[in-house]
């Protein structure tokens, strides 16, 4: 009769080893195929929201108060990226809208600008520096994002 | 018997592990649900709260000074533009001064403000002698004044001063009222240059203002 005591913590060793293999597969499935992805996408959706609120925020808050020649030029911090992609940021007339890949992720608010405000033009890439500039006169003034 | 001792140690283990991991996830899901502000909302009140109390906008005399009367007459269709489409109210200090729509929730927002009402004239008359003054001075507060001069016969009347600042003047003699501008921030003394053995009379009109301390809120529901 051959000697096979040696081998049952082997066997049992290796059994352990497996199941915890097994285990730590699995979790990592749950994780990344069912709750990291919603949450990725909630996640994207509420910075979406908030980055196109601020930079409105930012726009208003550019315009100077009403002077004979009005020149401001200010900076605006955009996330690089939303969920991944670059995304654009438009200015057409009085709408701020945020152009994404994604349709989910996309928005646009109305600005909050003074009469005196006569056009709002201009496109911002994520990736690039964002610039907002505002010139005109005391009847007139004119918002650029370059 | 060992190994399967073992195998036990294993299972519980694995069973913390697991508890651990739906605690985590449960937390990470509250925080998120937790984080669902409407920040669309949100700037639509405070960009409606800063344009009503805004320097130069119609309600206002001055940043965040709020002028009684034309509050009153506040219209929902003047209000900051990110508004537009959603349910607001304006309230002062719990009176709703405007609403449109029906407001259920929403984000509220908050600015304390001073409320100027000018509900009273007063009217301060002099009688005009030689260099007459006002003796009752003009409070400090009042910004604007209407003075009206009526000269007598034979008497005319150059100019009109303001703490010795010359307000109204007319080589050949002012007649008739005109609003003066006053400095806001002290007393006013308004004084007339008249010749010896003038008549007539001075009357200067002005709105005394009351100033309340109150709290503007905006409510928005999108």
């Amino acid at each position: 009769v051959p000697d096979t005591r040696a081998l049952a913590p082997v066997v049992g060793k290796g059994l352990e080893a497996a199941i915890v293999l097994l285990y730590v597969a699995g979790l990592a499935t749950t994780l990344h195929g069912g709750v990291l992805p919603e949450y990725r996408a909630e996640t994207a959706v509420e910075v979406s929201d908030r980055t196109l609120v601020s930079v409105a925020d930012r726009i208003d808050a550019a315009v100077p108060p009403r002077g004979q020649a009005v020149t401001a030029t200010r900076t605006v911090d955009l996330p690089d990226t939303i969920a991944g992609s670059t995304y654009r940021i438009r200015a057409d007339d009085a709408t701020l809208s945020l152009d994404h890949p994604d349709p989910r992720l996309s928005g646009r608010v109305r600005l909050a600008l003074p009469g005196r405000v006569v056009s709002v033009q201009g496109v911002w890439a994520s990736d690039d520096p964002a610039v907002v500039r505002v010139t005109g006169t005391s009847g007139r003034v004119e918002v650029t994002l370059e | 018997m060992r190994a399967q001792a073992n195998l036990v140690a294993l299972a519980v283990a694995l069973l913390l592990l697991t508890g651990a991991t739906v605690v985590a996830v449960s937390a990470a899901d509250d925080a998120l649900v937790a984080a669902d502000g409407d920040p669309a909302e949100r700037r639509a009140a405070n960009a409606v709260a800063d344009g009503l109390v805004a320097a130069d906008a119609q309600t206002t005399d001055r940043a965040n000074v709020l002028n009684a009367s034309r509050v009153d007459g506040l219209d929902a269709d003047a209000l900051a533009p990110p508004a537009a489409g959603h349910a607001v109210r304006v309230r002062l200090d719990g009176a709703t001064l405007v609403e449109r729509g029906t407001v259920r929730g929403g984000t509220t927002v908050r600015r304390a403000v001073l409320v100027v009402s000018r509900p009273e004239t007063v009217r301060l008359t002099v009688d005009i002698d030689n260099r007459s003054t006002v003796r009752r001075p003009i409070p400090r507060g009042v910004g604007r004044a209407t003075v009206d001069v009526l000269p007598g016969p034979n008497t005319t009347i150059p100019t009109v001063r303001a703490n010795d600042r010359v307000v109204m003047h007319a080589d050949a003699g002012l007649n008739g009222e005109r609003a003066v501008a006053l400095y806001r921030h002290e007393p006013t003394t308004v004084r007339v240059d008249g010749a010896r053995n003038a008549t007539g009379m001075v009357v200067v009109t002005y709105r005394p203002p009351t100033v309340e301390e109150r709290i503007l809120e905006v409510t928005v529901d999108a």
